[in-house]
């Protein structure tokens, strides 16, 4: 099968996402069939991790933001030059868009949120969760192209190799009429991507006084703090530190959820973690049934024991 | 005239579904829970509050939001809600269940109302609806109208007859000016939530009409054919650790994070 994997290599989390793209194109594109790289950011050289696959890079021309109008042309000359059956997009946020925009336009099938791709009797399939990630929905490509964009984390990544193969740059000259200006500020990192040790509150946080009570816990384990969604609407914690379907999707080695009932938005985004802890006051919580350990009660009264207990006993 | 179009879906409130009852639909097949109360779409309810605070705040020029869902007769609860909240005007299209469920022919039919309907500034929508969750209708709507699509947007004003959205990218947070009509996407946003009718409100909606527009289903799908649906399982299980007092489940804890090898 012919595979173009689309993504970017801007920054580190899209790096990673262009990794897992490349594992899940090498698994799929099987003997004789070919697998191309087409970076949608301005890149000067072949990027070290895209190892021997051909490039092509289309960015937006200088001074033009890199929206979906400068790029798509290109993706569209792209396709047509060499026809792959199957588009993988790395996870994120302009993969989600152009992924959308050039399968309306190809009049393609396109999947958000893949987690499984496969192929039987030359037909894709691929899997997505469903249902607010409660079901898992197998889908079979009725038309070609088939574009899919991948969850993050849901691949793993291939590992960086040395790139030989010389990059083409296509520069656009599309500039969207519909954009005035643009600026861009960098976004505060929560640091939950690369996190081995994940303390998320939830619906039970109360007030700030809460808040620091997990991030006491989480500094004693040398961690991050997260959220499930509840104290993110309340203005408790921070958008950058939302775990789950709508949040960002984690794969820390040990995950506390405190006062977190178990929304299944939320259990998507820790499904990668190693270990899942949970307290909560309610003994039916459904977290309980998604977790490897558990303690029913007031976070309040067992969380600041933690670091003394563990100080006072060291191993 | 400012014309704002918000487009929402009403789905079941899934929180409310019992663990046991997905293993039960998986066995059945049949994915339906009547307990279940229905509510608007989260992403769709701040789209809703967004185009809300912008009417509220766009001292510019007289502001008209309309409310659009596709769907049959108990759509109109979303819809009753929309009123009551503040929507100038409510529109269900009924096309036939397929259209709720393949968001190729959502969109080709949310496109058609919104060029029928007099010409509009801004349309927003939640980023994924619950249920099919595919995060592709408000894209879909857009390349049909030939007009941009911003996804994950977080806020957004009226500006000497532009728009100003801020909005997440992939690099981080961006303000673009943008020169509408333009199809805004809302996912979760900090410190956005709809706002709560009052019982007068409430009561008033009761006798607002809501507009119902039918239209033939589209023919074109989105092209995927539904093979299975299966309910996922962790595999993990729950030790529960116990304690008399805090201190003590606090003592269980650390012991068992330093078994697993947690440096602690």
């Amino acid at each position: 099968m012919n595979i173009a994997v689309v993504g970017s290599v801007g920054t580190g989390g899209q790096r990673t996402a262009l990794l897992e793209a490349l594992t899940a194109a090498g698994g799929l594109a099987g003997e004789g069939g070919a697998v191309r790289v087409w970076l949608t950011d301005a890149v000067e050289e072949v990027p070290f991790v895209c190892g021997d696959y051909p490039v092509t890079a289309v960015f937006a021309p200088s001074g033009a933001a890199d929206t979906p109008e400068a790029l798509l042309p290109y993706l569209c000359a792209l396709y047509t030059e060499h026809a792959p059956s199957l588009l993988i997009f790395a996870a994120g946020i302009r993969s989600r868009a152009l992924a959308a925009a050039l399968a309306h336009r190809l009049c393609g099938c396109v999947v958000q949120d893949c987690v499984g791709l496969g192929c039987v009797n030359g037909r894709v399939r691929l899997a997505k969760p469903v249902y607010s990630g409660n079901v898992l929905a197998e889908y079979e490509a009725e038309r070609k192209p088939c574009l899919a964009v991948l969850r993050a984390h849901a691949f793993p990544a291939a590992p960086v190799s040395a790139g030989k193969t010389r990059c083409i740059r296509k520069g656009g000259t599309g500039r969207a009429e519909w954009l005035v200006s643009r600026s861009v500020a960098e976004e505060e990192d929560a640091g939950l991507a690369g996190a081995r040790v994940i303390v998320a509150g939830g619906r039970g946080l109360r007030d700030e006084k809460d808040r620091e009570m997990l991030e006491e816990l989480a500094a004693a384990l040398n961690g991050v703090t997260g959220a499930s969604r509840p104290p993110v609407m309340n203005g408790l914690m921070g958008l950058e530190r939302m775990i789950g379907q709508s949040g960002q999707i984690v794969s820390p080695d040990l995950c506390i959820a405190v006062g977190i009932s178990g929304a299944t938005p939320f259990l998507a985004g820790i499904a990668g973690a190693k270990t899942v802890v949970a307290i909560n006051r309610d003994p039916d919580a459904r977290i309980f049934l998604e977790s490897d350990c558990g303690i029913v009660g007031d976070f309040r009264e067992i969380l600041p024991h933690v670091p003394v207990i563990a100080r006072k006993n060291p191993v | 005239m400012f014309r704002i179009l918000v487009c929402i879906k009403q789905v079941p409130d899934l929180d409310m579904v019992l663990p046991a009852d997905w293993r039960a639909a998986q066995e059945s097949g049949v994915y339906e829970f009547d307990y279940a109360s229905r509510v608007i779409n989260a992403g769709d309810e701040n789209a809703l509050e967004l185009a809300l605070r912008l009417r509220e705040e766009n001292t510019e020029s007289e502001t008209r939001l309309t409310v659009l869902t596709a769907g049959g007769p108990e759509s109109d609860r979303a819809l009753k809600t929309a009123h009551a909240v503040g929507a100038d005007d409510c529109v269900r299209i009924s096309a036939g269940g397929a259209c709720v469920s393949d968001p190729w022919k959502t969109a080709a039919i949310l496109a058609d109302t919104a060029r029928g309907l007099s010409e509009f500034d801004l349309m927003l929508f939640g980023s994924q609806a619950g249920v099919f969750d595919s995060g592709l209708t408000g894209f879909f709507v857009a390349e049909r109208l030939g007009i941009p699509c911003i996804p994950e947007t977080m806020e957004v004003h009226a500006k000497g007859g532009l728009l100003e959205v801020r909005h997440r990218i992939d690099e981080g947070i961006a303000t673009s000016l943008v020169r509408g009509p333009a199809v805004l996407l809302c996912g979760t946003l900090e410190g956005v939530w709809l706002r709560m009718p009052t019982l007068k409100q409430k009561l008033a909606a009761k006798k607002r009409e809501i507009r119902e527009l039918a239209v033939p289903e589209p023919e074109e799908t989105g092209g995927l054919a539904q093979l299975a649906l299966r309910v996922p399982e962790t595999g993990r299980r729950c030790v529960m650790l116990e304690g008399e007092t805090g201190e003590e489940k606090a003592r269980a804890l650390v012991s068992w994070l330093r078994e697993r090898g947690e440096a602690l």
